[in-house]
Order: structure tokens, then C-alpha cells, then sequence
């Protein structure tokens, strides 16, 4: 398998441009047409879907055509920082509405110090109280976020 | 004109305007300096807070962050061979080894002067050409911006970086996401399967956000740090005589370049930079100085680079249509605003359009006096690590994009794009191209609809039309010159995954 794959980006990237773009299709095909001189709500998004899912099937011949010098690989992924990233954010969307704005800032910055390969304790909560007195002033007083917002309920 | 230009100026000069000009001037420049954070990302995250301020103030600071980082990319180029920014590629081949030889401060004066110099001009252009362009674009019907915003969008995927086989897709999806919501004509709803958060679509901020901040902190954490050395001190400022004498005419010649260039959709200050370069090291009597510290290959592509950086607001000003990313983001913030960029602004706005020509002249004056004295200050930022300055993003961007809506799915949401951005850098797509697709899309799409509605539903309407014929033949050409062209303007395969990694425009 790894011998047909030349260029293992091209390969990842025109899949997901493949996916994106058959499910886009499949789903557009539900919504009115309409004619050529009537655009329907479908007109569009069918034509970009198509469009897309045939780039991405290009990307992919490309990726195991015999022309592609040398191999390219994809590269480490970087699991820790991406996880930890994402879980943050996710986190932080799932812990405002509950526990309010200080405590999600905080999570947020806990995910951030996991996301490295090293950090110090004592600088991350240094940053995290700075990132909670400066979100405070900059969001609640300049953007006029309700001040519940901050507390746990 | 004239009456119009002074009177931007009683606009621009209000001790508000000047804050808000200072602190995007300011701010642009540091983060041009500062490596890991573009001004892509910086207007990404200001932008929720800028709907609460003024409508011409907040288009006066992320203007100044937008070419004060263009401004301020070449310290850091010159003085540790690394660029700030994208842009500033270039001026590392000759920047740099005039730091080694002991000459960074004539490098970093020349820098300055140059791009003063290119700013002055590039406002000039503005203030004479985009009134001229707005009234030429009243001709504009349906047809033409459709045409228009086709180009603005394959440009831009013809002129990111890396391959055009990758950079359409992208653009593509961006018009595809763009479609995600009820559509207007119908009420029906798109590509929602029944989420109400999705019913207004999403919000090009979340996928700015997403794509740009979060995956790009993905990816430099997994890049790790590298070694900061910084080449010498910066002793004598002053550039010599024959300095000067061997400037001037690169720096004529980039501004000419740059001007030209940033007015084209998709161009911009990358292109320009790479093109002055050559074009000094085509017509120099020795071309063997260049990458030895040669000053016309510091003098040249600064001047075009900050001259595209000012000129690159044209076509968003006038017509709506946005030249790059980072003028789609702004464009979406004065939509936001209750103000349509387009043939109409100069009229309709001339307190906002003159008050920001105005204000670009006072930002580049500021920028020329920000730049040289506090360069030692600048430099001593660099050392803030990497790990101080990514939670603060993070956090800004989590309740920046909250505060859209008060809606946290919109945060889930962005989260979804960094893990998509993140894969995207892997691949070497460039996110730039999408959020064009995605600001034009609906645009694009009214466009197409009312043009096929006027025609009868004859696609060879773009053909017969005489504006519209000459924008798609300006297309063809522009693509058919770029594409050869951009593999000579590439360079290095390491250059090349240098701007993919950094935010390219």
C-alpha cells in the first residue's frame, strides 16, 4: 500500500475533499434545483459538491501518480497539543454556562499547560489569574457581558 | 480632492482616531515582529470587539495592525534571519548578512525609510485612483461583480502557497460552507440537518478563528522552539551615503511594483516582495552581491511590500470585493457594522473612506517613529516565550467568539475548524483561499442568480457584455502568468513550507 502512495498530503487532503464533497452532494440533491434561469437553493451548492469531490479525487490520482518525484510522508501528528487544544476549547464551551467565566478561563489555561511538553505550575497560574482579571475587565466591562456570567450559579 | 482628503484628515486627527490609529499601528507592529502570531490571527480575534466600537475607529486600528505588520516583518528578517512575517521572506537573503557584517543599522534605517516612503505613495494611489474606480464600478451589474469575485477568489488560490491543485479545493469549500443556512430566495434550509445554531450559518469569524488561531497554535507547539540569536548589536543607525545613493531607485521601483501589484486581487504584498527582489537582481550591475548584504534587496522589496499593504485595500474599499484574507475579514467587519463596502462607500461613507486614507498616512508617519528608536525594545520582546503569549490567544478567541452570539456552540464550533486547520497545515492547503470562498459566497451567489435571472438563463451572457468579457479575459491572464511564474517565485521547498506554516495572505 505505501508503495502506491506517492505523496501521502495530496493522498489525506483530496479524501477528505472527496468525502466532503459526495456528502455535500448527496445531501444538496434533496433541495429544488430550479432551471437555469431560476437558481433553486440546490443550483449552487450541487455544483460546488461536485466540483470539490472531483479536485479531490485529482488530489488523489496526483498523490499515486508515477510522475510524483520522491515520496512525501505526512508527518508526525502532533496528538498532545492538538488533544489537549481541542479538549480545552470544547471545555470551555461546555463549563461557561455552568460554572461561569472565571472557572472556564481557568480549565481553559489547565488544558493550555497540558498541551506542552513542559510547564511550571507556578507560571501557569500566574497566567491563568492574569487571563481571568484581564478577560474581566476587557469582556465584562468593555464588551458588557452580564456580570452572572463570571460566577458559578 | 483635496477638500476631501483634509477633511479625512479633521476625522483622522480626533484624540479617539489617534488612539485607535496608535494602538492598531502599535500592535501591528508587534506582532509583525513576533513570530507564531500573524495579523491574520490578531484581526481574527479583535474582531468581536471591535462591533462595539465606533465603526471608523475599529476600521482604523485593524487597518494600522494590518500594514504595521507589513511594516515591522523585516526587523526580525534582518536581525535573526527569521520572518515575522510571511512578507518578509525576502528581505532575510540580504537583510541578514548585512546584520552579520556588522551593518544592521543601516539595514533596518534603510527598511524604515523605505517603507515610509512606499506608504506616502501607496495613500497617494488610494486618494487619486479609488474615487476614479468606484464611479468607473457604477457600470457594474450583476454579471461583472459576479465575474469580479471569481477572480478575487481564484487569484487568491492561485497565489497562496502551495499548489493550485490544493489552494481551489480550498476555495471551493469556502463557498460551500458559505452556503450553510437558510438560504434567502427559499427559505430552505442548507446543510443545517436540523441544528438551529447552524439556521443563520456560521459565522466567518468561527472559521477564522478555528482555522487560523487554533490550528496554527496546534502546529507551533508541535514545532517546538528554536533558537533565537540575535546577529550583533545595533550601533551606528545611520546608513551611509552610498547607501542612500545605491536606495533610492529600488525604492522607487519597488513602490511602482507594489502599488501595481496589491491592487490585484489575490496579489498582495508576498508577491510583491518576491517580484521586486528579482527585478533588482535582474538589472544590477553585479548581480553576485545579492544574499551577500547587497542594500538594494532590502531597499526594493520593502518598499513594494508596504506599498501592496496600502494599495491592497482598493479593491475592498471601492468595489466590496476583497483582495486576501485579511481583507475579507474586514470586509465581513464593516458588514457587520451596517456598512457596505462597495462603488457607494465613497459617497455614502466619506467621513469613514477619507478618515482612513487619512489615518494610513498617520499610521505610516507613526510606524517610521515606532520602528527605529524602540527597536531595542522590540527585539527584547522577542524573548517573550512562546508559552506566555498562547494561552492568552486561546483565551481571547474562546470568549471573543462567544461574545458573537452569547451562543457557546459557536465555540464548539471553532474548536471543529482548529482540528480542520490542523489538518489542512498538514496537508500544505492554505487556508486563505477558504475564507475568500466563504466572505464572497452568498455574494457570488446572488450575483450568478440575478445574472441568470436578467439573461434568460444564457451563461454566455459574461462573454457578450463588454466589462465583463474584459474581467474574465484580465482572469485567464492573470492565472496563466501566475502559475509558471509562482514556481520561480516559490523558492526553496523550506521557503515555501516556511509561508504554508505561517499564516500566508
Amino acid at each position: 500500500m505505501s508503495s502506491i502512495i506517492r505523496d501521502s498530503k495530496s493522498v489525506v487532503c483530496g479524501a477528505l475533499f472527496a468525502a466532503i464533497g459526495a456528502g455535500a452532494f448527496i445531501a444538496a440533491l434533496s433541495y429544488p434545483f430550479g432551471s437555469a434561469q431560476r437558481m433553486g437553493p440546490g443550483f449552487f451548492p450541487m455544483m460546488l459538491s461536485g466540483l470539490l469531490a472531483l479536485l479531490g479525487i485529482l488530489n488523489i490520482l496526483r498523490g499515486m501518480s508515477v510522475k510524483t518525484v520522491g515520496r512525501v510522508r505526512f508527518g508526525r501528528i502532533a496528538w498532545r497539543p492538538l488533544v489537549w487544544i481541542t479538549i480545552g476549547v470544547l471545555g470551555f464551551a461546555v463549563v461557561l454556562p455552568r460554572l461561569g467565566l472565571l472557572v472556564s478561563v481557568a480549565f481553559l489555561i489547565g488544558c493550555a499547560s497540558l498541551a506542552q511538553e513542559r510547564f511550571r505550575v507556578v507560571e501557569m497560574l500566574c497566567i491563568a489569574l492574569a487571563l481571568v482579571l484581564l478577560s474581566t475587565v476587557l469582556f465584562v466591562y468593555g464588551l458588557d457581558l452580564p456580570l452572572a456570567e463570571l460566577l458559578p450559579h | 480632492m483635496v477638500s476631501s482628503l483634509s477633511h479625512g484628515f479633521e476625522v483622522a486627527l480626533t484624540w479617539q482616531n489617534l488612539l485607535f490609529c496608535l494602538v492598531g499601528a502599535g500592535f501591528g507592529t508587534l506582532v509583525g515582529i513576533m513570530p507564531g502570531i500573524g495579523p491574520i490571527t490578531t484581526i481574527a480575534m479583535l474582531l468581536p470587539l471591535t462591533f462595539k466600537m465606533p465603526a471608523v475607529g475599529a476600521f482604523i486600528m485593524l487597518a494600522g495592525i494590518y500594514y504595521g505588520a507589513h511594516h515591522s516583518g523585516s526587523t526580525t528578517a534582518i536581525m535573526l534571519n527569521m520572518p515575522g512575517e510571511p512578507t518578509s521572506v525576502v528581505i532575510c537573503f540580504d537583510g541578514h548578512p548585512m546584520a552579520r557584517n556588522g551593518r544592521a543599522g543601516p539595514a533596518l534605517c534603510i527598511a524604515a525609510l523605505s517603507s515610509f516612503f512606499a506608504g506616502c505613495v501607496g495613500v497617494l494611489v488610494i486618494t487619486l485612483f479609488a474615487p476614479m474606480l468606484a464611479d468607473i464600478s457604477l457600470k457594474f451589474g450583476p454579471p461583472e461583480y459576479a465575474v469580479m469575485m471569481l477572480m478575487a477568489v481564484l487569484a487568491t488560490a492561485t497565489f497562496s502557497a502551495g499548489s493550485l491543485l490544493k489552494s481551489l479545493p480550498m476555495a471551493v469549500l469556502g463557498l460551500l460552507l458559505g452556503t450553510i443556512g437558510t438560504d434567502v430566495n427559499s427559505g430552505t434550509m442548507r446543510y443545517t440537518f436540523g441544528w438551529v445554531t447552524l439556521a443563520d450559518g456560521i459565522d466567518f469569524v468561527i472559521i477564522a478563528v478555528g482555522l487560523f488561531g487554533l490550528a496554527e497554535i496546534v502546529h507551533n507547539l508541535a514545532k517546538g522552539k528554536g533558537e533565537v540569536r540575535i546577529a550583533g548589536k545595533v550601533t551606528g543607525l545611520f546608513p551611509t551615503l552610498p547607501d542612500l545613493r545605491a536606495s533610492w531607485k529600488p525604492m522607487i521601483r519597488g513602490t511602482a511594483l507594489g502599488s501595481v501589484l496589491g491592487v490585484l486581487p489575490g496579489t498582495g504584498p508576498l508577491i510583491s516582495s518576491f517580484a521586486s527582489y528579482n527585478l533588482e537582481k535582474k538589472i544590477a550591475k553585479e548581480p553576485a552581491r545579492f544574499g551577500q548584504g547587497a542594500i538594494e534587496g532590502v531597499a526594493g522589496p520593502e518598499s513594494a511590500n508596504n506599498a501592496a499593504s496600502i494599495t491592497h485595500f482598493i479593491p475592498m474599499l471601492t468595489l466590496g470585493i476583497p483582495a486576501g484574507a485579511a481583507m475579507a475579514l474586514m470586509l465581513g467587519a464593516l458588514t457587520i457594522q451596517g456598512i457596505t463596502p462597495g462603488p457607494a462607500l465613497v459617497s455614502d461613507h466619506p467621513d469613514l473612506f477619507w478618515g482612513v486614507v487619512a489615518s494610513m498616512w498617520l499610521g505610516n508617519l507613526m510606524l517610521l517613529v515606532l520602528n527605529l528608536p524602540l527597536i531595542g525594545i522590540w527585539i527584547r520582546l522577542l524573548a517573550i516565550p512562546y508559552r506566555f503569549l498562547f494561552p492568552a490567544i486561546m483565551t481571547f478567541c474562546c470568549i471573543g467568539v462567544y461574545s458573537l452570539r452569547n451562543n457557546v456552540d459557536d465555540v464548539m464550533l471553532a474548536a471543529g475548524f482548529g482540528v480542520l486547520g490542523y489538518v489542512f497545515v498538514k496537508c500544505e492547503c492554505s487556508p486563505a483561499p477558504l475564507i475568500l470562498g466563504l466572505v464572497l459566497g452568498p455574494m457570488l451567489e446572488e450575483n450568478l442568480r440575478r445574472t441568470l435571472l436578467i439573461s434568460g438563463g444564457d451563461p454566455l451572457v459574461f462573454v457578450t457584455r463588454p466589462i465583463s468579457a474584459g474581467l474574465l479575459v484580465l482572469t485567464v491572464l492573470l492565472i496563466g502568468f501566475a502559475v509558471p511564474s509562482f514556481l520561480r517565485f516559490g523558492g526553496s521547498r523550506k521557503a515555501q513550507q516556511r509561508r504554508t506554516a505561517a499564516v500566508p495572505d
